[in-house]
């Protein structure tokens, strides 16, 4: 009995091991990874495929994944080794990127010439601490106005009260993220009145972090008032837009999708990957125009809007076992021919200056805005969770009534304080 | 004192109009999400909202781009992987359940009860509290990405003797003077357990088999982290779950809809189908007279 007991468990032990030891004999054939989002899998394999033809020699074998640049973080995150070599990501995660250890640094030559050939802040996008650790493709993530040209002019669209007005006299609506998650969004209107939100950086990591907006505003020609603060004037205009009952609604995307459906919208306030969508459903008289300014109600004078801007890049895992490649991969999916091919492909705005500089692209209704307001657009850098979560809360409280100009400056200080890092 | 009496026939309708019109609110509040997933599954267009409940425009097109548009997704590879593991599952996790309540509910050894509240107490640790320590023991087995089926089916079926409890609650009420009286008939165990308690378990048989199949069927957490981007290797959950990213979820919302419509015909078939034999063995009894 006992024996038989013995021989049974011997039995066992070898087809387990056995097991184990068939699957880990199939080894894995040298291999290079890339990850990309959903809608650049054909255009990345496309590209790939030109890049083998132009380099015979390369011998690895390729692999596609799909992660989407906005998980790149959430997704390497859970195991660095594991990930691709190559993968894309947004610029505001370099930072949890680079403390997780997977990003390569470039070199100084490459940095030099990345320069030299793209819009610098794209390149400084990938930039943490004093090393640089992206390859940028895309300069195009940031929000603007959109709107019908038969319920909105032209001239209207200039002024946030202008489309305000059009809007409730043709009994439509502007729509922009006023609660929930809108913190990407409402911070753009400190900017404009001279918010800033300043990190120190200590290495890699934030060592604190405040926004400036206890200071006087700075209005759209450079006038600094010496009355009311940023926190004031921003604050006050969101109020003032939250009271606009008839004429403002706030929403998701999924909001967007059901005025446009009801055909009440006049106007969005939201991101480029909502364009296509709303220029479907407007048809002829779709219009992008750059961010409006606004009036205060306070001192009566103008502040220009800032939006965000954010960029994409392609980053090398630094645990990948072919560094050389990767970085070789990289550089070749943001390379001048594959920004043009991902513009003609995808509509995807480029951080290349030479495919900038295109006539298509100075035609294209959406970038060509996008392009216009970079001159006053915010990099978006990577940011505490503070700063989301009081944002978030302060639009969230203005618009549901519990902020107003009678109780403003009490809130503002709660934002200012719960915003620091 | 005047007091007003009612007729017993008047108070049991109003009582009864009351308790109709709460459980019909609540099985409104209960059926909506699923008329509005179906409805918005056979709407034309793109979005993910629209103003009407209703579809303006009624069309098959979701379903049918979901199997022949593989552009994106491939859907009936995700449908098929997804039904080999379930399936696989299925098998693996039903046979070790029956034979593990059944040594527990039949056979006597020194380690029973130790290992009866060993087993109680591993099962108090959620699952996924060990889901990193799983991950990494696979990949040095080679078991995540391109082969992270294989290591699925040994995920979802390692503990599976864990549930052992009602399967054994449901043996134990089967009575043991039929073991008794088979093993003078000269059975063994294993006779007895095929020959005479299965016959006679049918019902937490079905029961087992019920579970065993959903619980893999719409598993997301171990599914995403073993295919670890690797589309081809997705289960459905994962694979729907990419479909409401935002860069394309305004076109894949309705197929998205559509999906999930279809997620849910195995699990309704194999129910209509069980439920008649599972109701048999409820109400049949084994002992007679």
């Amino acid at each position: 009995m006992k024996k038989k007991r013995i021989v049974s468990l011997v039995a066992c032990g070898v087809m387990v091991a056995g097991a184990a030891l068939g699957l880990s004999a199939c080894k894995k054939e040298e291999k290079l990874t890339i990850w990309a989002s959903q809608t650049q899998q054909q255009l990345v394999k496309d590209l790939m495929q030109d890049f083998l033809n132009e380099n015979p020699d390369f011998k690895l074998k390729l692999e596609y994944g799909v992660i989407g640049e906005d998980n790149a973080f959430a997704q390497v995150s859970k195991d660095v080794e594991a990930s691709a070599d190559v993968f894309g990501y947004a610029n505001d995660q370099v930072m949890n990127l680079v403390n997780a250890g997977a990003l390569a640094r470039l070199g100084t030559s490459m940095v030099d010439k990345l320069k030299a050939e793209n819009e610098v802040s794209a390149v400084e996008a990938g930039k943490l601490g004093e090393g640089y650790y992206g390859y940028p493709y895309a300069a195009d993530n940031g929000f603007f106005l959109q709107y019908d040209a038969s319920v909105v002019s032209e001239e209207q669209a200039k002024t946030l009260d202008g489309v305000l007005e059009a809007c409730e006299a043709n009994n439509k609506v502007l729509l922009m993220r006023l609660e929930g998650q809108s913190s990407w969004y409402i911070g753009s209107f400190f900017y404009a009145a001279g918010g800033k939100y300043n990190i120190d950086w200590a290495g890699q990591t934030m060592a604190k972090a405040e926004s400036n907006f206890g200071d006087y505003a700075v209005d759209i020609n450079g006038e600094t008032s010496t009355q009311y603060t940023i926190g004031q004037v921003g604050g006050q205009a969101l109020v003032d837009l939250a009271s606009h009952k008839k004429g403002f609604v706030t929403g998701d995307d999924s909001v967007i999708d059901k005025r446009l459906d009801a055909g009440n919208l006049g106007a969005v306030i939201t991101g480029t990957w909502k364009a296509k969508k709303i220029q479907e459903s407007f048809g002829d008289n779709y219009r992008a125009a750059v961010m409006p300014k606004y009036t205060s109600s306070l001192d009566g004078r103008d502040y220009q809007i800032k939006p965000f801007i954010g960029y994409k890049l392609y980053g090398v895992n630094r645990n990948s076992k072919h560094l050389t490649e990767a970085h070789q991969v990289a550089a070749y999916l943001t390379s001048e021919k594959a920004q043009q091919k991902r513009y003609e492909v995808l509509g995807t705005g480029p951080s290349n200056n030479a495919v900038a500089a295109s006539d298509a692209i100075k035609n294209d209704v959406v970038l060509k805005v996008i392009n216009a307001q970079k001159s006053f657009s915010i990099p978006q850098t990577p940011l505490p969770s503070e700063y989301f979560s009081a944002l978030d809360a302060f639009g969230t409280d203005v618009y549901n009534g519990g902020t107003t100009s009678a109780n403003l400056k009490d809130k503002l200080d709660k934002l200012i304080s719960g915003i620091k890092h | 004192m005047a007091k007003k009496f009612r007729s017993k026939k008047r108070v049991e309708r109003t009582t009864n109009a009351l308790i109709y019109i709460i459980l019909i609110l609540i099985s409104v509040v209960w059926l909506v999400p699923f008329f509005y997933l179906i409805l918005q599954s056979l709407r034309a267009g793109t979005g993910v909202g629209s103003s009407s409940f209703l579809p303006k425009q009624w069309t098959f097109d979701n379903y049918i781009k979901l199997f022949t548009d593989k552009s994106y997704f491939n859907f009936p590879r995700w449908y098929g992987t997804t039904l080999i593991i379930s399936l696989f599952v299925t098998v693996i996790q039903t046979v070790i359940v029956l034979v593990t309540s059944y040594a527990l509910s039949r056979l006597r050894f020194k380690m029973r009860k130790p290992l009866m509240n060993l087993m109680l107490i591993l099962g108090m640790f959620p699952g996924f509290m060990s889901m990193t320590a799983i991950y990494f023991l696979l990949k040095v087995m080679n078991l995540t990405q391109d082969f992270s089926i294989v290591g699925l089916i040994l995920v979802y079926v390692a503990s599976s003797c864990m549930g052992y409890y009602i399967c054994k609650g449901f043996f134990d009420t089967i009575p043991k003077s039929l073991d008794e009286a088979a093993r003078i008939d000269g059975a063994n165990r294993q006779t007895v357990f095929i020959k005479v308690i299965l016959p006679l378990a049918k019902p937490i048989i079905i029961y087992t088999v019920l579970t065993a199949f959903m619980a893999p069927w719409g598993e997301y957490m171990f599914a995403s982290l073993m295919a670890f981007g690797n589309q081809n290797n997705y289960n459905v959950a994962v694979g729907l779950k990419a479909m409401l990213d935002k860069e394309v979820v305004d076109v894949y919302f309705t197929r998205f809809c559509a999906a999930a419509v279809i997620i849910s015909i195995p699990i309704t078939i194999l129910f209509m189908w069980l439920q008649k034999y599972y109701v048999q063995g409820v109400t049949g009894g084994s002992v007679k007279g």
